[in-house]
Protein backbone atom coordinates (compact mmCIF):
# COMPACT_ATOMS: atom_id res chain seq x y z
CA UNK A 1 0.00 0.00 0.00
CA UNK A 2 1.83 3.14 -1.29
CA UNK A 3 -0.70 5.70 -1.54
CA UNK A 4 1.07 9.38 -2.63
CA UNK A 5 -0.82 11.90 -1.49
CA UNK A 6 1.34 13.92 -4.32
CA UNK A 7 0.64 11.75 -7.16
CA UNK A 8 -2.79 11.95 -6.35
CA UNK A 9 -3.45 15.55 -7.18
CA UNK A 10 -1.27 15.22 -10.44
CA UNK A 11 -3.95 12.79 -11.92
CA UNK A 12 -6.67 13.83 -10.17
CA UNK A 13 -8.30 16.15 -13.06
CA UNK A 14 -8.08 12.19 -15.01
CA UNK A 15 -9.98 10.40 -12.01
CA UNK A 16 -12.29 13.31 -11.83
CA UNK A 17 -13.18 12.98 -15.27
CA UNK A 18 -13.88 9.56 -15.02
CA UNK A 19 -15.47 10.13 -11.58
CA UNK A 20 -18.03 11.88 -14.09
CA UNK A 21 -19.10 9.67 -16.68
CA UNK A 22 -19.54 7.39 -13.31
CA UNK A 23 -22.10 9.82 -11.80
CA UNK A 24 -23.50 9.88 -15.51
CA UNK A 25 -23.85 6.13 -15.76
CA UNK A 26 -25.28 6.04 -12.05
CA UNK A 27 -27.52 9.01 -12.89
CA UNK A 28 -29.31 7.12 -16.00
CA UNK A 29 -29.36 3.59 -14.13
CA UNK A 30 -30.94 5.13 -11.30
CA UNK A 31 -33.81 7.18 -13.15
CA UNK A 32 -34.14 4.04 -15.44
CA UNK A 33 -34.01 1.30 -12.92
CA UNK A 34 -36.50 2.74 -10.41
CA UNK A 35 -39.17 3.71 -13.47
CA UNK A 36 -38.96 -0.08 -15.12
CA UNK A 37 -38.35 -1.49 -11.26
CA UNK A 38 -42.30 0.83 -10.11
CA UNK A 39 -43.83 -0.46 -13.31
CA UNK A 40 -42.78 -3.53 -12.82
CA UNK A 41 -44.00 -3.93 -8.94
CA UNK A 42 -47.19 -2.19 -9.70
CA UNK A 43 -47.87 -4.46 -12.26
CA UNK A 44 -47.41 -7.71 -10.29
CA UNK A 45 -50.00 -6.33 -7.31
CA UNK A 46 -52.33 -6.34 -10.25
CA UNK A 47 -51.98 -10.17 -10.41
CA UNK A 48 -52.97 -10.84 -13.82
CA UNK A 49 -52.37 -14.31 -14.83
CA UNK A 50 -49.76 -15.00 -17.11
CA UNK A 51 -48.20 -11.50 -17.23
CA UNK A 52 -47.33 -11.97 -13.13
CA UNK A 53 -45.99 -15.54 -13.91
CA UNK A 54 -43.65 -13.77 -16.61
CA UNK A 55 -42.98 -10.95 -14.30
CA UNK A 56 -41.88 -13.29 -11.28
CA UNK A 57 -39.09 -15.10 -13.77
CA UNK A 58 -38.35 -11.97 -15.23
CA UNK A 59 -37.40 -10.38 -10.99
CA UNK A 60 -35.67 -14.09 -10.25
CA UNK A 61 -33.51 -14.57 -13.27
CA UNK A 62 -32.25 -10.93 -13.12
CA UNK A 63 -31.94 -10.91 -8.95
CA UNK A 64 -30.77 -14.57 -8.74
CA UNK A 65 -27.58 -14.58 -11.54
CA UNK A 66 -24.32 -12.05 -11.09
CA UNK A 67 -24.77 -8.81 -13.06
CA UNK A 68 -21.16 -9.05 -14.81
CA UNK A 69 -22.56 -12.29 -16.52
CA UNK A 70 -25.86 -10.46 -17.72
CA UNK A 71 -23.33 -8.02 -18.86
CA UNK A 72 -21.11 -10.27 -21.10
CA UNK A 73 -24.30 -11.82 -22.23
CA UNK A 74 -25.96 -8.46 -23.40
CA UNK A 75 -22.08 -7.28 -24.75
CA UNK A 76 -20.97 -10.60 -26.52
CA UNK A 77 -24.48 -12.24 -27.24
CA UNK A 78 -26.30 -9.63 -28.64
CA UNK A 79 -24.04 -9.06 -31.81
CA UNK A 80 -24.52 -12.61 -32.35
CA UNK A 81 -28.23 -12.73 -32.67
CA UNK A 82 -28.30 -9.54 -35.14
CA UNK A 83 -28.45 -6.75 -32.74
CA UNK A 84 -25.78 -4.37 -32.70
CA UNK A 85 -25.68 -1.98 -29.69
CA UNK A 86 -22.98 0.45 -28.26
CA UNK A 87 -20.85 -0.62 -24.95
CA UNK A 88 -22.33 1.88 -22.94
CA UNK A 89 -25.97 0.99 -23.73
CA UNK A 90 -25.29 -2.88 -24.08
CA UNK A 91 -24.30 -2.52 -20.17
CA UNK A 92 -26.42 0.09 -19.26
CA UNK A 93 -29.36 -2.12 -20.07
CA UNK A 94 -27.54 -5.14 -17.78
CA UNK A 95 -27.37 -2.75 -15.08
CA UNK A 96 -31.17 -1.28 -15.19
CA UNK A 97 -32.59 -4.99 -15.58
CA UNK A 98 -30.80 -6.07 -12.89
CA UNK A 99 -31.99 -3.30 -10.26
CA UNK A 100 -34.79 -2.89 -11.58
CA UNK A 101 -35.79 -6.92 -10.54
CA UNK A 102 -34.58 -5.41 -7.25
CA UNK A 103 -36.41 -2.02 -7.08
CA UNK A 104 -39.67 -4.03 -8.30
CA UNK A 105 -39.44 -6.63 -5.27
CA UNK A 106 -39.21 -3.66 -3.03
CA UNK A 107 -41.90 -1.94 -4.51
CA UNK A 108 -44.35 -4.77 -4.25
CA UNK A 109 -43.21 -5.75 -1.19
CA UNK A 110 -44.38 -2.32 0.36
CA UNK A 111 -47.92 -2.25 -1.44
CA UNK A 112 -48.70 -5.58 -0.59
CA UNK A 113 -47.10 -4.35 3.37
CA UNK A 114 -50.48 -1.75 3.38
CA UNK A 115 -53.45 -3.43 4.82
CA UNK A 116 -56.49 -4.50 3.41
CA UNK A 117 -58.56 -2.17 4.68
CA UNK A 118 -57.49 0.91 2.39
CA UNK A 119 -58.06 -1.51 -0.52
CA UNK A 120 -61.91 -2.80 0.57
CA UNK A 121 -62.76 1.09 1.28
CA UNK A 122 -61.83 2.11 -2.31
CA UNK A 123 -63.60 -0.56 -3.17
CA UNK A 124 -66.35 0.15 -1.70
CA UNK A 125 -66.52 3.99 -2.85
CA UNK A 126 -66.37 2.57 -6.64
CA UNK A 127 -62.70 2.97 -7.38
CA UNK A 128 -61.21 0.54 -9.83
CA UNK A 129 -58.09 -1.70 -9.58
CA UNK A 130 -55.71 0.15 -11.46
CA UNK A 131 -57.70 3.19 -9.81
CA UNK A 132 -56.69 1.77 -6.34
CA UNK A 133 -53.15 0.89 -6.92
CA UNK A 134 -52.08 4.56 -8.67
CA UNK A 135 -54.01 7.14 -6.41
CA UNK A 136 -54.24 5.29 -2.78
CA UNK A 137 -51.98 1.73 -2.42
CA UNK A 138 -48.87 3.56 -4.72
CA UNK A 139 -48.59 6.64 -2.19
CA UNK A 140 -48.86 5.61 0.70
CA UNK A 141 -46.24 2.62 -0.11
CA UNK A 142 -43.79 5.27 -1.18
CA UNK A 143 -43.44 6.88 2.16
CA UNK A 144 -42.40 3.56 3.73
CA UNK A 145 -40.06 2.82 0.57
CA UNK A 146 -38.59 5.46 -0.39
CA UNK A 147 -35.58 5.17 2.32
CA UNK A 148 -35.05 1.63 0.20
CA UNK A 149 -35.13 3.25 -2.76
CA UNK A 150 -32.21 5.53 -2.39
CA UNK A 151 -30.67 2.27 -0.63
CA UNK A 152 -30.49 1.33 -4.31
CA UNK A 153 -28.91 3.99 -5.71
CA UNK A 154 -25.85 3.44 -3.76
CA UNK A 155 -25.83 -0.05 -4.90
CA UNK A 156 -26.59 1.35 -8.68
CA UNK A 157 -23.21 3.31 -8.27
CA UNK A 158 -21.38 0.55 -7.01
CA UNK A 159 -22.48 -1.72 -10.11
CA UNK A 160 -20.72 0.78 -12.83
CA UNK A 161 -17.61 -0.03 -11.76
CA UNK A 162 -18.03 -2.81 -13.70
CA UNK A 163 -18.67 -1.44 -16.98
CA UNK A 164 -15.18 -0.92 -17.25
CA UNK A 165 -15.06 -4.97 -17.78
CA UNK A 166 -17.13 -4.50 -21.14
CA UNK A 167 -14.80 -1.86 -22.29
CA UNK A 168 -16.63 1.54 -20.83
CA UNK A 169 -14.30 4.45 -19.51
CA UNK A 170 -15.24 5.19 -16.02
CA UNK A 171 -13.62 5.79 -12.70
CA UNK A 172 -12.16 2.51 -12.21
CA UNK A 173 -11.08 2.34 -16.08
CA UNK A 174 -9.31 5.35 -15.41
CA UNK A 175 -7.53 3.73 -12.12
CA UNK A 176 -6.80 0.67 -14.09
CA UNK A 177 -4.96 2.96 -17.30
CA UNK A 178 -3.17 5.11 -14.70
CA UNK A 179 -1.66 1.84 -13.03
CA UNK A 180 -1.03 0.05 -16.31
CA UNK A 181 0.56 3.23 -17.47
CA UNK A 182 2.39 4.69 -14.29
CA UNK A 183 2.20 1.42 -12.52
CA UNK A 184 1.10 3.56 -9.55
CA UNK A 185 -1.48 0.63 -7.49
CA UNK A 186 -1.56 2.26 -4.50
CA UNK A 187 -2.33 5.97 -5.98
CA UNK A 188 -4.73 4.80 -8.74
CA UNK A 189 -7.13 2.11 -7.05
CA UNK A 190 -7.01 4.15 -3.57
CA UNK A 191 -7.51 7.36 -5.59
CA UNK A 192 -10.76 5.66 -7.09
CA UNK A 193 -11.89 4.35 -4.21
CA UNK A 194 -11.96 7.54 -2.09
CA UNK A 195 -14.14 9.05 -4.77
CA UNK A 196 -16.32 6.02 -4.42
CA UNK A 197 -16.76 6.12 -0.46
CA UNK A 198 -17.26 9.74 -0.19
CA UNK A 199 -19.90 9.27 -2.63
CA UNK A 200 -21.78 6.56 -0.96
CA UNK A 201 -20.89 8.08 2.19
CA UNK A 202 -23.18 11.72 0.86
CA UNK A 203 -26.23 8.89 -0.02
CA UNK A 204 -25.77 6.94 3.21
CA UNK A 205 -26.46 10.77 4.64
CA UNK A 206 -29.38 11.42 2.45
CA UNK A 207 -30.65 8.18 3.14
CA UNK A 208 -30.60 8.80 7.29
CA UNK A 209 -31.89 11.71 7.21
CA UNK A 210 -35.02 10.45 5.00
CA UNK A 211 -35.15 7.91 7.59
CA UNK A 212 -35.47 10.30 10.38
CA UNK A 213 -37.91 12.33 8.97
CA UNK A 214 -40.26 9.28 8.66
CA UNK A 215 -39.60 8.22 11.85
CA UNK A 216 -40.69 12.03 12.66
CA UNK A 217 -43.71 11.81 10.60
CA UNK B 1 -24.02 -24.60 -32.49
CA UNK B 2 -23.42 -28.64 -32.41
CA UNK B 3 -23.45 -31.44 -30.11
CA UNK B 4 -20.27 -32.03 -30.32
CA UNK B 5 -19.27 -28.46 -29.38
CA UNK B 6 -21.72 -28.23 -26.43
CA UNK B 7 -20.64 -31.55 -24.75
CA UNK B 8 -17.28 -29.65 -24.77
CA UNK B 9 -18.54 -26.53 -23.72
CA UNK B 10 -20.28 -28.22 -20.80
CA UNK B 11 -17.69 -30.14 -19.77
CA UNK B 12 -15.31 -27.19 -19.61
CA UNK B 13 -18.35 -25.18 -17.63
CA UNK B 14 -19.08 -27.98 -15.46
CA UNK B 15 -16.14 -29.51 -14.86
CA UNK B 16 -13.60 -27.39 -14.84
CA UNK B 17 -14.83 -24.26 -13.65
CA UNK B 18 -17.97 -25.42 -11.56
CA UNK B 19 -15.90 -27.13 -8.95
CA UNK B 20 -13.64 -23.76 -8.64
CA UNK B 21 -16.60 -21.81 -8.00
CA UNK B 22 -17.99 -24.07 -5.23
CA UNK B 23 -14.35 -24.30 -3.27
CA UNK B 24 -13.74 -20.41 -3.65
CA UNK B 25 -17.54 -19.77 -2.73
CA UNK B 26 -17.23 -22.52 0.14
CA UNK B 27 -14.50 -21.37 1.22
CA UNK B 28 -15.21 -17.30 1.31
CA UNK B 29 -18.48 -18.46 3.07
CA UNK B 30 -16.70 -19.30 6.28
CA UNK B 31 -14.41 -17.40 6.57
CA UNK B 32 -16.96 -14.42 5.73
CA UNK B 33 -19.49 -15.40 8.28
CA UNK B 34 -16.64 -15.82 10.96
CA UNK B 35 -15.03 -12.71 10.59
CA UNK B 36 -19.03 -11.06 10.10
CA UNK B 37 -20.25 -12.51 13.06
CA UNK B 38 -17.10 -11.63 15.26
CA UNK B 39 -17.49 -7.98 13.93
CA UNK B 40 -21.36 -8.24 14.15
CA UNK B 41 -20.79 -9.17 17.98
CA UNK B 42 -17.75 -6.32 18.70
CA UNK B 43 -19.56 -4.05 16.86
CA UNK B 44 -22.89 -4.33 18.99
CA UNK B 45 -20.72 -3.90 22.17
CA UNK B 46 -20.36 -0.39 21.98
CA UNK B 47 -16.78 -0.16 23.41
CA UNK B 48 -15.95 3.37 22.74
CA UNK B 49 -12.84 3.92 20.90
CA UNK B 50 -13.71 0.37 18.80
CA UNK B 51 -16.97 1.03 17.86
CA UNK B 52 -16.01 4.13 15.86
CA UNK B 53 -12.96 2.49 14.09
CA UNK B 54 -15.08 -0.38 13.03
CA UNK B 55 -17.66 2.11 12.11
CA UNK B 56 -15.65 4.10 9.89
CA UNK B 57 -14.28 0.77 8.49
CA UNK B 58 -17.29 -0.87 7.42
CA UNK B 59 -18.69 2.92 6.07
CA UNK B 60 -15.02 2.03 3.78
CA UNK B 61 -15.36 -1.30 2.81
CA UNK B 62 -19.11 -0.86 1.70
CA UNK B 63 -18.64 2.52 -0.03
CA UNK B 64 -15.95 0.51 -2.49
CA UNK B 65 -17.62 -1.19 -5.12
CA UNK B 66 -16.39 -5.37 -5.12
CA UNK B 67 -14.56 -4.95 -8.38
CA UNK B 68 -12.17 -2.46 -7.10
CA UNK B 69 -11.45 -4.01 -3.58
CA UNK B 70 -10.66 -6.90 -5.50
CA UNK B 71 -7.49 -4.26 -7.74
CA UNK B 72 -6.82 -2.30 -4.55
CA UNK B 73 -6.00 -6.58 -2.72
CA UNK B 74 -4.73 -7.74 -5.85
CA UNK B 75 -2.16 -5.04 -6.71
CA UNK B 76 -1.67 -3.40 -2.92
CA UNK B 77 -1.41 -6.33 -0.76
CA UNK B 78 1.12 -8.88 0.23
CA UNK B 79 -1.46 -11.89 -0.85
CA UNK B 80 -0.47 -13.64 -3.35
CA UNK B 81 -2.12 -15.53 -6.19
CA UNK B 82 -5.91 -15.13 -7.63
CA UNK B 83 -7.04 -17.53 -5.13
CA UNK B 84 -6.38 -16.14 -2.40
CA UNK B 85 -6.94 -12.58 -3.17
CA UNK B 86 -10.22 -13.46 -4.28
CA UNK B 87 -10.51 -15.28 -0.97
CA UNK B 88 -9.36 -12.04 1.37
CA UNK B 89 -11.66 -9.94 -0.89
CA UNK B 90 -14.67 -11.62 -0.76
CA UNK B 91 -14.21 -12.13 3.00
CA UNK B 92 -13.59 -8.20 3.58
CA UNK B 93 -16.35 -7.03 1.55
CA UNK B 94 -19.20 -9.52 2.58
CA UNK B 95 -18.45 -9.73 6.50
CA UNK B 96 -18.92 -6.04 6.38
CA UNK B 97 -22.42 -6.62 5.58
CA UNK B 98 -23.00 -9.61 7.63
CA UNK B 99 -21.64 -7.42 10.41
CA UNK B 100 -23.79 -4.82 10.18
CA UNK B 101 -27.04 -8.00 9.94
CA UNK B 102 -25.94 -9.12 13.04
CA UNK B 103 -25.77 -5.80 15.02
CA UNK B 104 -29.08 -5.12 13.97
CA UNK B 105 -30.02 -8.53 15.07
CA UNK B 106 -28.98 -8.16 19.02
CA UNK B 107 -30.11 -5.12 18.94
CA UNK B 108 -33.26 -6.17 17.74
CA UNK B 109 -32.97 -9.14 20.89
CA UNK B 110 -33.07 -6.76 23.54
CA UNK B 111 -31.26 -6.18 26.80
CA UNK B 112 -33.23 -8.53 28.74
CA UNK B 113 -31.46 -11.97 27.14
CA UNK B 114 -28.18 -10.53 28.22
CA UNK B 115 -29.38 -9.57 31.93
CA UNK B 116 -31.19 -13.27 31.70
CA UNK B 117 -27.94 -14.79 30.96
CA UNK B 118 -25.80 -13.09 33.72
CA UNK B 119 -28.45 -13.89 36.27
CA UNK B 120 -27.50 -17.30 36.18
CA UNK B 121 -23.96 -16.92 36.24
CA UNK B 122 -22.67 -17.09 32.84
CA UNK B 123 -19.62 -14.91 31.65
CA UNK B 124 -20.02 -12.73 28.45
CA UNK B 125 -18.61 -14.81 26.19
CA UNK B 126 -20.98 -17.61 27.85
CA UNK B 127 -23.67 -15.61 27.31
CA UNK B 128 -23.30 -14.34 23.69
CA UNK B 129 -22.22 -18.03 22.47
CA UNK B 130 -24.94 -20.06 24.42
CA UNK B 131 -27.87 -17.52 24.59
CA UNK B 132 -27.83 -14.82 22.24
CA UNK B 133 -26.06 -15.82 18.74
CA UNK B 134 -28.13 -18.39 18.27
CA UNK B 135 -31.64 -16.41 18.78
CA UNK B 136 -29.87 -14.05 16.45
CA UNK B 137 -28.86 -16.49 13.73
CA UNK B 138 -31.98 -17.86 13.92
CA UNK B 139 -33.65 -14.75 13.11
CA UNK B 140 -31.39 -12.92 10.60
CA UNK B 141 -31.33 -16.28 8.68
CA UNK B 142 -33.22 -14.85 5.64
CA UNK B 143 -30.98 -11.95 5.84
CA UNK B 144 -27.79 -13.91 6.02
CA UNK B 145 -28.74 -16.37 3.08
CA UNK B 146 -29.08 -13.21 0.89
CA UNK B 147 -25.93 -12.19 1.49
CA UNK B 148 -24.48 -15.58 0.79
CA UNK B 149 -26.39 -15.18 -2.59
CA UNK B 150 -24.48 -11.85 -2.88
CA UNK B 151 -21.30 -13.61 -2.25
CA UNK B 152 -21.86 -16.76 -4.19
CA UNK B 153 -22.88 -13.84 -7.18
CA UNK B 154 -19.52 -11.95 -6.67
CA UNK B 155 -17.51 -15.01 -6.97
CA UNK B 156 -18.19 -14.53 -10.87
CA UNK B 157 -16.39 -11.04 -10.94
CA UNK B 158 -13.35 -12.45 -9.53
CA UNK B 159 -13.14 -13.87 -12.88
CA UNK B 160 -12.02 -9.99 -14.15
CA UNK B 161 -8.33 -10.62 -12.01
CA UNK B 162 -8.26 -14.24 -13.24
CA UNK B 163 -9.39 -16.41 -11.70
CA UNK B 164 -10.58 -19.71 -13.65
CA UNK B 165 -14.54 -20.06 -12.25
CA UNK B 166 -17.27 -20.89 -14.19
CA UNK B 167 -17.35 -17.12 -16.04
CA UNK B 168 -13.95 -17.68 -16.97
CA UNK B 169 -13.73 -21.01 -18.36
CA UNK B 170 -17.09 -19.71 -20.38
CA UNK B 171 -15.10 -16.33 -21.27
CA UNK B 172 -12.08 -19.18 -22.40
CA UNK B 173 -14.83 -21.42 -24.28
CA UNK B 174 -15.83 -18.17 -25.95
CA UNK B 175 -12.64 -17.56 -27.46
CA UNK B 176 -12.50 -20.80 -28.72
CA UNK B 177 -16.13 -22.14 -30.24
CA UNK B 178 -17.51 -18.72 -30.52
CA UNK B 179 -21.85 -18.58 -29.71
CA UNK B 180 -21.14 -16.20 -26.52
CA UNK B 181 -25.04 -16.03 -26.36
CA UNK B 182 -25.44 -19.36 -26.06
CA UNK B 183 -22.39 -19.92 -23.26
CA UNK B 184 -23.28 -16.83 -20.88
CA UNK B 185 -26.97 -17.85 -20.87
CA UNK B 186 -25.56 -21.66 -19.87
CA UNK B 187 -23.69 -19.97 -17.58
CA UNK B 188 -26.45 -17.63 -16.07
CA UNK B 189 -28.36 -21.12 -15.33
CA UNK B 190 -25.87 -22.63 -13.19
CA UNK B 191 -25.78 -19.56 -11.36
CA UNK B 192 -29.58 -19.71 -11.08
CA UNK B 193 -29.92 -23.05 -10.16
CA UNK B 194 -27.31 -22.15 -7.38
CA UNK B 195 -28.59 -19.20 -5.92
CA UNK B 196 -32.43 -20.32 -6.46
CA UNK B 197 -31.96 -23.09 -4.16
CA UNK B 198 -30.32 -20.46 -1.21
CA UNK B 199 -33.19 -18.48 -1.79
CA UNK B 200 -35.46 -21.34 -1.42
CA UNK B 201 -34.27 -22.18 1.97
CA UNK B 202 -34.55 -18.71 2.91
CA UNK B 203 -37.84 -18.22 1.88
CA UNK B 204 -38.52 -21.42 4.08
CA UNK B 205 -36.60 -19.76 6.97
CA UNK B 206 -38.91 -16.91 6.56
CA UNK B 207 -42.35 -19.04 6.67
CA UNK B 208 -41.47 -20.92 10.27
CA UNK B 209 -40.66 -17.32 11.71
CA UNK B 210 -43.75 -16.09 10.71
CA UNK B 211 -45.48 -19.25 11.91
CA UNK B 212 -43.30 -18.75 14.99
CA UNK B 213 -44.67 -15.41 15.55
CA UNK B 214 -48.11 -16.80 15.70
CA UNK B 215 -46.86 -19.19 17.97
CA UNK B 216 -47.45 -22.09 16.42
CA UNK B 217 -44.86 -24.44 15.70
Amino acid sequence: MDFNPKLFFRFFPQLLEGYFFTLQYAFIGIVFSILLGILIGMVMCLKIPVVNTILRWYIDIFRETPLIVQMYLLYYGLPYVGVLLPPAVAGMLAIIFNESAFTAEIVRGGIESIGLGQKKAARSLGFSRIQILLTILFPQAMKSIYPSLAGQGSFILKDTSLLTLVTITELTSVSRYLNSRYLIPGTAFIGSAIFYVVTFWAIQGVVSILQKRQKWN
Amino acid sequence: MELSKQIIIWRLLLLDGLPQTFRLALISIGSAFSLGILLGVVRSKKWPVVQQVLSVYLGIVRGIPFLLLLLLVYFNTPVKGVFKVSVVTLTIYNSAYIAEIIRGGIIGLGENQFKAGKSLGMNSLEVIWYVVLPQVLNYTMPALLGQMVILVKGTATCSAIGYTEITRSGTIAMEAYGSPHIIYLEIMLVYFVMCHILTTIGKHFEAKGKLKMLGKR
